[in-house]
C-alpha cells in the first residue's frame, strides 16, 4: 500500500517532491572521468558554485569540455559575464568551443550584471553561463536560482575563497586548489549526493618556480 | 427596413452583383478612447468643448457613465456628481491625425478610402470591388471591428451604396446595411432629420415644423424646400440617396511611419510612459503590417517639461511585433537615468524594409529567432559595446591573434591553437627578473611585427607560480624583462 501510494503522489506531484538521485533532471556530463563518480553530471537548470583563491589554476579546464561540448551540440548561447581576464579565442577554438556562439557580456553597473544573469538563466537561449558575479546577497541569489530553474542551462558562478558562506541554494559547491599535476575539486555541496574529492590530471609540461602544498 | 442586420450574413454571391458599395466607420466616443487609451489606469473621464465659463461635457467614458454623467451636462454639474471626474478638452486636431492613420489602416480592404468630414469623426471604404476577397463584406466588417477593438476604440459599422448613407447608417444603427441601390433608395427614406449634416439652424427649424425622417423632406417638392432651406439641403439628399454623384479625393497615404501623443498626464517614470508607448507601438505595427514593410530602427523623441531627449533603438533585423518592441525599449529606457517629467512622446519608424507576410514558419526560425531577440534585449539596455563575442585571428602575436567580433560572427570551428593559455592578460604584467627559464626545448620563440612597426620578439615558456596559479610568461629578447601574459587556467 504504501509504495503505491508513494508512486502516486511522485506522478501527481513531480516538482514539490524531492526525490532521489534517480530522478534529478538530466544533467550534462563533465567529460572528465576522475568526476564521475565524485559529482556525477553538471547539473541543469540548478546553480553551480565554484570557489577558488587563485584565479589561472585550471578553473576554466574543468568546465570547458562540457561547455564546448554544449556549444556544438545545442543552438544555444555561451554566455560569459564579467570574466576576470580576456578568454583567449585560439585557446577556445583548440579546445572545441563554437565561438559562434559565444556571448560575452560585460556591463558597467552591478545591478545590469544581475539583471543579465537573471535574463539569461530565465530565457533558455542559453545552454550554459559561465559567470564572475558581484558579492550576491542570499535574496539575490535565491532570485538568481528560481530563474535558473526556468531556463535548463548548465550556470557555473566563479568565487574567490573568501566569499564561501555556510549555506547555499545551489545544487552543487566545488571548491579547488592546485596541485602541481592539475586541479584538486572538493565537492562541498551535492543536491541528492554526498560530499568527496577528485583530482584532475593536466598535460602540460610546466616548470614551477615554487612546489605547491609542500609537496 | 428588412434588411438590416438580417442581410448581414456571409455574402459572396452578392457582392459580385453590386456596382458599388461602401462600409463606413463612425467613432461615436473617438475623443474618450484615444484619452483612455493612453491613461495606465482606468479614470473617469470627460471630454469638455473648449468654451471657458460655461462648459459643457461631449463625450463621457464608460466609468463616468456608469456614474451618470452624460453629454450636454455642465462641468459643474458633473463635478458636483463624481468628483473625481477629470476633464479633457477635446482634440479635434489629434482625432483628426488618428482618423488619417486608421483611413490608411483600411487601405488594407479596399482601393479607395475617404474621410467624411460632415460626419465627423467617420471614413468610409469602397467594397464593391474587393470584398470578395475577405468573404464578403460582412467579413471585412468582421475584420475591422476586431482591428478596432483590438486598438481599444469603440466604432459602429454601416454599409450601403453611398459613403454619406453608408456613414448615416453607422451614426443611427451599428450593423446598418443596405446592399442594393434600389432597396438603399427605399430605406433612406427612415433616416431621422437630426442625423443629418445640416447647419445648427436648419436642423431647428425642420423639427420645429414637425419633420422627423428624411421622407417628409422628400415629399415636399424641391422648388419649395429649397426656398425655405436654402439648395443645399436638396443636393444632400441626392447624394445620401445615391441619386446625384458625390465625388470625394481619395486620402492621401501617409509618407512616414510615425505618431506624436500627449499624455493624459505628465509621466514620471518609465511605468507611466509604458502604456502610452504600448498603444503607440501596436498602432504603428499595424501600420506596418498593412504597407508590408517592417522597421530595423526606430526613433522616439519624448517632450519633456523642458526641452526634449531622443532615444534611438536598432535591432538585427526589422520588426513590426509590437509586444517585442515594447519590451526591447523597456530595457532600453530603463537603463537611461530618469528625466524630467514627460509630456509628450513621438515614435517614428526609421529605416523601412519590405516584408510581406509571415516571416517565421518553423519552429527552428521560431527558436533562432528567440536567441536574438535575446541579444537585442541586452544590447538595449547594456549598449552595443557591452555585448561581443571574440574570434581568433592568424597572427604571431598572441595579443593580435583574436579581436572581438559581433555575436554570432566568429567562425564555428578553426583557428585554434592548443599550446595557447586560456585567460589573456588585457596587458602583460612585469614580473621580478629572478625567473629561472626552463630549458629551450619548452620555450616558444614568437617573432614578427616588424611590418607594422609594433615588432616582438620573445621567449613564452609555462610557469608554476608560487600560489599554484599555472602562468604563461615571457622573456622580452630586447629588454631582457619578464612579463606575465596568460594563464592555462
Amino acid at each position: 500500500m504504501s509504495q503505491e501510494a508513494l508512486q502516486q503522489l511522485l506522478q501527481e506531484h513531480p516538482q514539490r517532491l524531492w526525490r532521489g538521485q534517480a530522478a534529478a533532471p538530466q544533467g550534462v556530463a563533465t567529460v572528465w572521468p576522475v568526476l564521475d563518480t565524485v559529482l556525477g553530471e553538471w547539473p541543469r537548470g540548478a546553480l553551480t558554485e565554484i570557489y577558488s583563491s587563485v584565479d589561472g589554476i585550471g578553473e576554466l579546464r574543468l568546465v570547458l569540455p562540457a561547455v564546448a561540448e554544449l556549444s556544438r551540440r545545442e543552438k544555444r548561447w555561451v554566455l560569459w559575464l564579467t570574466p576576470p581576464y580576456i578568454p583567449y579565442a585560439p585557446a577556445l577554438a583548440a579546445a572545441g568551443l563554437d565561438l559562434s556562439r559565444m556571448l560575452l557580456v560585460h556591463p558597467r553597473k552591478r545591478l545590469d550584471s544581475l539583471w543579465v544573469l537573471e535574463q539569461a538563466l530565465r530565457a533558455g537561449t542559453c545552454s550554459a553561463v559561465l559567470a564572475w558575479p558581484p558579492f550576491l546577497a542570499p535574496a539575490q541569489l535565491r532570485r538568481l536560482q528560481l530563474a535558473a530553474e526556468e531556463g535548463q542551462s548548465v550556470a557555473f558562478f566563479f568565487h574567490k575563497a573568501e566569499q564561501e558562506g555556510g549555506h547555499s541554494l545551489a545544487a552543487l559547491r566545488l571548491r579547488l586548489a592546485p596541485t602541481p599535476s592539475g586541479l584538486r575539486v572538493q565537492v562541498r555541496k551535492r543536491r541528492a549526493g554526498m560530499p568527496g574529492e577528485g583530482e584532475l590530471t593536466f598535460p602540460e609540461q610546466m616548470a614551477w618556480s615554487f612546489r605547491p602544498n609542500g609537496s | 427596413m428588412g434588411c438590416f442586420a438580417a442581410a448581414f450574413g456571409p455574402s459572396t454571391a452578392v457582392s459580385r452583383f453590386i456596382d458599388v458599395l461602401w462600409l463606413a466607420l463612425y467613432f461615436p466616443s473617438l475623443g474618450v478612447d484615444l484619452l483612455d487609451r493612453l491613461l495606465p489606469e482606468p479614470v473617469p473621464v470627460a471630454l469638455v468643448d473648449s468654451e471657458g465659463a460655461r462648459q459643457r461635457v461631449l463625450q463621457v467614458n464608460s466609468l463616468a457613465h456608469g456614474a451618470g454623467i452624460r453629454s450636454g451636462m455642465g462641468a459643474a454639474a458633473a463635478l458636483a456628481l463624481l468628483p473625481t471626474l477629470r476633464f479633457f478638452r477635446r482634440d479635434q486636431a489629434g482625432e483628426m491625425a488618428n482618423l488619417r492613420r486608421w483611413a490608411a489602416l483600411a487601405y488594407a480592404y479596399s482601393p479607395q478610402v475617404v474621410l467624411l468630414p460632415e460626419c465627423f469623426p467617420a471614413l468610409a471604404l469602397e467594397l464593391g470591388g474587393s470584398a470578395h476577397l475577405f468573404a464578403g463584406v460582412a467579413g471585412v466588417a468582421r475584420r475591422l471591428r476586431r482591428l478596432f477593438q483590438d486598438l481599444g476604440v469603440a466604432v459602429r459599422v454601416g454599409i450601403a451604396p453611398t459613403p454619406l448613407g453608408a456613414a448615416l447608417l453607422a451614426q443611427w444603427q451599428d450593423h446598418g446595411c443596405c446592399i442594393t441601390l434600389a432597396q438603399w433608395q427605399h430605406d433612406c427614406l427612415e433616416l431621422p432629420i437630426a442625423l443629418l449634416p445640416l447647419p445648427e439652424a436648419a436642423r431647428r427649424d425642420l423639427a420645429a415644423l414637425g419633420l422627423s425622417q428624411v421622407k417628409a423632406l422628400w415629399v415636399i417638392p424641391r422648388k419649395q424646400l429649397s426656398r425655405r432651406f436654402g439648395p443645399a439641403i436638396g443636393q444632400l439628399l441626392d447624394r445620401i440617396a445615391g441619386v446625384a454623384p458625390d465625388p470625394r479625393p481619395p486620402l492621401a497615404f501617409a509618407p512616414k511611419v510615425a505618431m506624436t501623443v500627449q499624455l493624459p498626464a505628465e509621466a514620471e517614470s518609465w511605468s507611466g510612459l509604458r502604456f502610452a508607448l504600448r498603444r503607440v507601438l501596436q498602432d504603428l505595427c499595424e501600420q506596418l503590417r498593412v504597407r508590408a514593410q517592417a522597421a530595423q530602427a526606430w526613433r522616439l523623441q519624448l517632450i519633456l517639461r523642458e526641452g526634449q531627449v531622443t532615444f534611438s533603438l536598432s535591432m538585427r533585423r526589422p520588426s513590426r511585433d509590437a509586444e517585442a518592441l515594447l519590451v526591447l525599449w523597456q530595457s532600453h529606457l530603463e537603463g537611461k537615468p530618469s528625466t524630467a517629467p514627460i509630456r509628450a512622446l513621438r515614435l517614428a519608424a526609421v529605416d523601412l524594409t519590405a516584408c510581406g507576410g509571415q516571416q517565421q514558419g518553423l519552429w527552428e526560425d521560431a527558436q533562432e529567432e528567440a536567441l536574438w531577440s535575446f541579444v537585442e534585449r541586452l544590447r538595449a539596455r547594456l549598449g552595443a559595446a557591452a555585448v561581443t563575442s571574440i574570434a581568433p585571428v592568424a597572427e604571431h602575436r598572441p595579443e593580435r591573434a583574436w579581436r572581438r567580433v559581433a555575436p554570432g560572427e566568429a567562425p564555428a570551428a578553426g583557428g585554434g591553437n592548443a599550446r595557447r593559455p586560456l585567460w589573456l592578460l588585457p596587458a602583460p604584467l612585469p614580473l621580478p627578473a629572478s625567473l629561472s627559464v626552463p630549458p629551450s626545448d619548452q620555450l616558444e620563440r614568437i617573432e614578427g611585427g616588424w611590418w607594422d612597426g609594433r615588432d616582438v620578439a620573445r621567449d613564452y615558456f609555462a610557469l608554476g607560480r608560487p600560489d599554484g596559479s599555472r602562468c604563461w610568461v615571457y622573456r622580452d629578447l630586447r629588454s631582457g624583462g619578464y612579463f606575465l601574459h596568460g594563464y592555462f587556467a
